[in-house]
């Protein structure tokens, strides 16, 4: 009988040189080269063909850059598969290893590679190059704020930043906890080999990575995109081409998004080890579920709109074009029917990362599991009936008002059992204050302060003096980055272990945390007097009476970059060099801990079985161990 | 230590290689959620419809007050010059809505029986023949919509500017009634396009020998394709009954 240490990893297979096919002649270079090539000639095509109509601009960008993403995932091999099957080609077994990643090294990085934690790291380093880009361009509107009428940037251009700054950020805060960690962590933390389709989630990765270019180019199309991160009609529709640059990368963001969100639920659904029952799942993996679920609900909005848009701006439709019977409140309708659930599609995976932190450091059971569950359905239910409160201003169905302010005000109820079900899971636990369990603090400090000037702005009469003003941003970074990022920060110390095989230097981590902590009050409690003292938002020039707190703010939000950088410095350092990482350091329940580090392709080499609860921290005897590992003598591996 | 893939490989769920029971049952979800997506859209589409037709802003769904004076929103073609007239659009031609709505609906009608084909195992020829059947149905919906794009109705407005009746194709000439419908149809091309896509699939692949002893792939593609019928016959009937 073969014993567990005599059989190999699988990672180590030697393949054949025909295996992987094309996937061996393809890279990110081919995939770049492809795009280029393919949108070149198809910009030459659509040029010719549309040369001097009316719409010829924007029909030639829209289709170009269509060619780019196609190309693009053409030659990094999204459609190989695909192909493939329609050929009645099936993927040999070593194909699919070479897909895999066995036998590529660190190349696998820059390929089309379908295990599912190389897409949870490249997932990770896009997270990061999207903060940092959105970064650096809030610090350009930072710097434009310091005072009243300060000209560093034109208008147009401080508009533009703006608006990219904004999506920049939402796409990032959408994948940051859900792209790496609903890949890297969730499928072991179930017992799985894999997600439900490796090939759709390498797509997914690769997709959004096409999309970005597209983002950054819309900067060198007519001055840029000036209608802000909403894209507001008939503002949209009249801006240059800068905009259908735009709309194609939220297209395909969707269709990255979508193709996810299935991905995920499919996985925890049919993909569970034995003995993970649905009462067993760690929070996380609920999470996780709801909102790729309310991703799978807000995303098709988010695609009528934009394709509606970029109908109005290439084929001369009059959606929100008044004098053509179309109007403005369309595309708020169906903007924010995307644009409340995305708020808790970014939300809900890392408050439900944090708990998984919060169970570990305080080493008690997750208080009111059940309830906590209800609570994140509860919320991603109420989130598709509060779109409105968006528009209390606009004057569209002003009698619905008071039908939106409750069912917005109702959120808080869920929102709050759940803060409640945190603080009873710390409350008298025995808690382990390493670095994760700082970012759960903080996390604790800013969303109270953001969920309560939510309050505020769900109530129409004070909606009609805030709506639109500093207030606004202050509250929307408080929740989205006070909240989810800090939330997702928190996910990120604690898994590093698991995901880089390497201790976070949590000295250096802590000089980040104090920094951003105290940062982030400054930055955006001077946005909140601003906005109480009336300062709109989105504007270049201000009022000099707003001078004083834009000033603060602005020094603070240098501080939070700085503070942000210096966490990203003890990231990259304790990658590279920092101490090897045991596999469960820090003595948790949940299954993601109990696999070796670095996790060995496919995750287990003896199938889990769940025999318990993942929190189980004060049980005793046999019921505190969460999994068994069942050894058949054929599998191989170790436990 | 290194061995071979076929020595790791003991045909459990290493990655891509499942049972055909495990994939029918996670690849049907994948579907039912993917129709759950575009169900959104769906009652999205319609909710544009409804919406514009209800607020008939500037009197702009069909221009459908004869008598009043509408300003065509964009430039024609080389000239920026906007044209005041009058005029009605009319309702775009049910005949082609009907046709392109029988051929969805019959693709899927086709899939349905080449499904059962599989499962009564009735041959293999008689399965690539109505596999080639459902695509050659798809590829005529993708075809009689594009050919409906061509035979828009053309609209014929008095130029306010110098009185002469002017004709101009539906098409170029919108109003958020035809702006809509011309969006039905273009999503309708989308599905369309999917729908051929995998028909040409299933019909090469079955025509290897793939779907001899499982055909659950078959199945998932009956989901699929009923689906897009199904949507196609409401948005038919909303462009035809609530112009």
């Amino acid at each position: 009988m073969t014993t567990l240490s005599d059989k190999p990893l699988l990672e180590h297979t030697v393949l054949s040189t025909a295996a992987g096919r094309l996937y061996r002649r393809q890279n990110v270079f081919t995939a770049i080269a492809t795009g280029v090539v393919l949108a070149a000639l198809v910009w030459w095509i659509t040029n010719s063909i549309f040369s001097g109509g009316a719409w010829a601009d924007d029909m030639t960008t829209v289709c170009m850059l269509t060619a780019w993403v196609v190309g693009f995932n053409l030659g990094i091999g999204t459609f190989n598969a695909v192909i493939y099957w329609m050929l009645g080609i099936d993927q040999t077994h070593e194909d699919e290893l070479y897909a895999a990643g066995v036998g590529q090294g660190r190349k696998r990085y820059l390929k089309y590679c379908t295990d599912h934690k190389v897409v949870g790291t490249q997932y990770l380093v896009l997270v990061f190059v999207l903060f940092f880009v959105g970064g650096t361009l809030a610090m350009m509107i930072r710097t434009q704020l310091l005072s009243p009428h300060s000209s560093f940037l034109s208008p147009q251009t401080y508009n533009s930043i703006v608006t990219i700054h904004g999506m920049c950020m939402i796409i990032a805060t959408i994948i940051m906890v859900s792209g790496p960690f609903a890949n890297f962590i969730m499928p072991i933390m179930i017992g799985a080999k894999d997600m439900a389709f490796p090939r759709l989630n390498a797509m997914s990765i690769w997709v959004v990575i096409s999309a970005v270019p597209c983002l950054v180019w819309t900067f060198f199309l007519d001055g840029g995109v000036n209608a802000g991160w909403t894209t507001y009609a008939p503002l949209s529709v009249q801006d240059g081409t800068a905009m259908d640059a735009f709309a194609i990368t939220i297209i395909v963001f969707v269709v990255s998004v979508t193709v996810a969100g299935i991905n995920t639920i499919v996985t925890v659904a049919t993909m569970r080890a034995e003995g993970m029952t649905f009462g067993r799942l760690p929070v996380f993996v609920w999470g996780s579920v709801i909102g790729g679920a309310l991703g799978l609900y807000a995303m098709p909005a988010f695609l009528i709109s934009m394709c509606s848009m970029i109908a109005d701006r290439a084929t001369g439709t009059s959606f929100y074009v008044a004098s053509g019977g179309g109007v403005g409140w369309l595309w708020e309708n169906t903007f924010w029917i995307m644009g409340h659930p995305e708020v808790y599609v970014i939300l809900i995976p890392p408050v439900a990362a944090m708990i998984e932190v919060i169970a570990t450091f305080a080493r008690k059971p997750v208080f009111a599991y059940k309830v906590i569950i209800g609570a994140f359905a509860g919320i991603a239910g109420l989130s598709i009936m509060v779109w409105a409160h968006h528009m209390f201003t606009t004057g569209w169905a002003p009698d619905l008002a008071g039908p939106f302010m409750l069912t917005t005000e109702l959120i808080s109820i869920p929102t709050g059992i759940i803060f409640l079900c945190i603080i009873g899971t710390l409350w008298r636990g025995s808690i382990w204050t390493r670095l994760p369990m700082y970012f759960v603090y903080l996390f604790l400090w800013n969303f109270i302060i953001g969920g309560v000037t939510g309050i505020y702005l769900s109530d129409v009469p004070a909606d009609n003096y805030f709506h639109g003003n500093m207030f606004v941003t202050a509250h929307f970074h408080y929740t989205l980055l006070g909240g989810a990022m800090i939330a997702g920060a928190a996910g990120l110390c604690y898994w590093f272990p698991k995901v880089s095989g390497r201790m976070l230097d949590e000295r250096i981590g802590k000089v980040a945390f104090w920094i951003i902590a105290v940062a982030f009050q400054v930055t955006y409690m001077a946005q909140f007097i601003a906005g109480a003292k009336g300062m709109p938002r989105r504007v270049a020039n201000y009022d000099p009476m707003y001078h004083v707190e834009n000033f603060v703010s602005s020094l603070g939000a240098y501080a939070l970059m700085v503070g942000w950088m210096v966490l990203l410095y003890a990231l990259v350092v304790s990658w590279i060099s920092g101490e090897h990482a045991p596999a469960n350091p820090w003595h948790s329940k949940t299954l993601e801990w109990h696999v070796p580090t670095p996790v060995p392709l496919e995750n287990f080499l003896v199938d889990p079985v769940v025999t318990g609860d993942p929190y189980g921290y004060g049980e005793q005897g046999p019921a505190a161990a969460h999994v068994t590992f069942e050894y058949d003598g054929d599998r191989g591996g170790h436990p | 230590m290194t061995t071979t893939a076929t020595d790791v490989h003991d045909g459990a769920e290493h990655h891509g290689h499942f049972t055909p029971e495990q994939k029918d049952r996670k690849e049907r979800m994948a579907v039912w959620l993917l129709i759950g997506g575009d169900a959104v859209f769906l009652a999205l589409e319609l909710f544009t419809w409804f919406y514009l037709r209800a607020l008939n802003v500037s009197d702009g769904w069909r221009y459908s007050l004869a008598t009043s004076s509408n300003q065509y929103p964009h430039c024609p073609g080389d000239s920026c010059s906007p044209i005041n007239f009058t005029g009605e659009i009319p309702k775009i031609g049910s005949s082609w809505t009907l046709i392109v709505t029988v051929l969805a609906l019959a693709a899927g009608a086709a899939v349905w029986w080449a499904e059962a084909i599989a499962r009564k195992r009735v041959g293999r020829s008689m399965l690539v023949g109505a596999l080639l059947l459902t695509t050659v149905l798809a590829l005529a919906a993708v075809v009689a919509q594009f050919v409906q794009f061509q035979h828009l109705p053309v609209v014929e407005v008095i130029n306010n500017a110098t009185g002469s009746p002017i004709k101009m194709h539906l098409g170029t000439i919108m109003g958020t009634y035809a702006s809509t419908a011309l969006f039905y149809m273009g999503a309708n091309i989308a599905h369309f396009l999917i729908v051929l896509l995998v028909a040409l699939g299933l019909t090469l692949r079955a025509s290897r020998g793939k779907y001899d002893a499982s055909f659950y792939e078959i199945r998932l593609g009956r989901l699929f394709f009923v689906w897009v019928g199904l949507s196609t016959l409401v948005l038919s009937l909303v462009s035809i009954l609530f112009a």
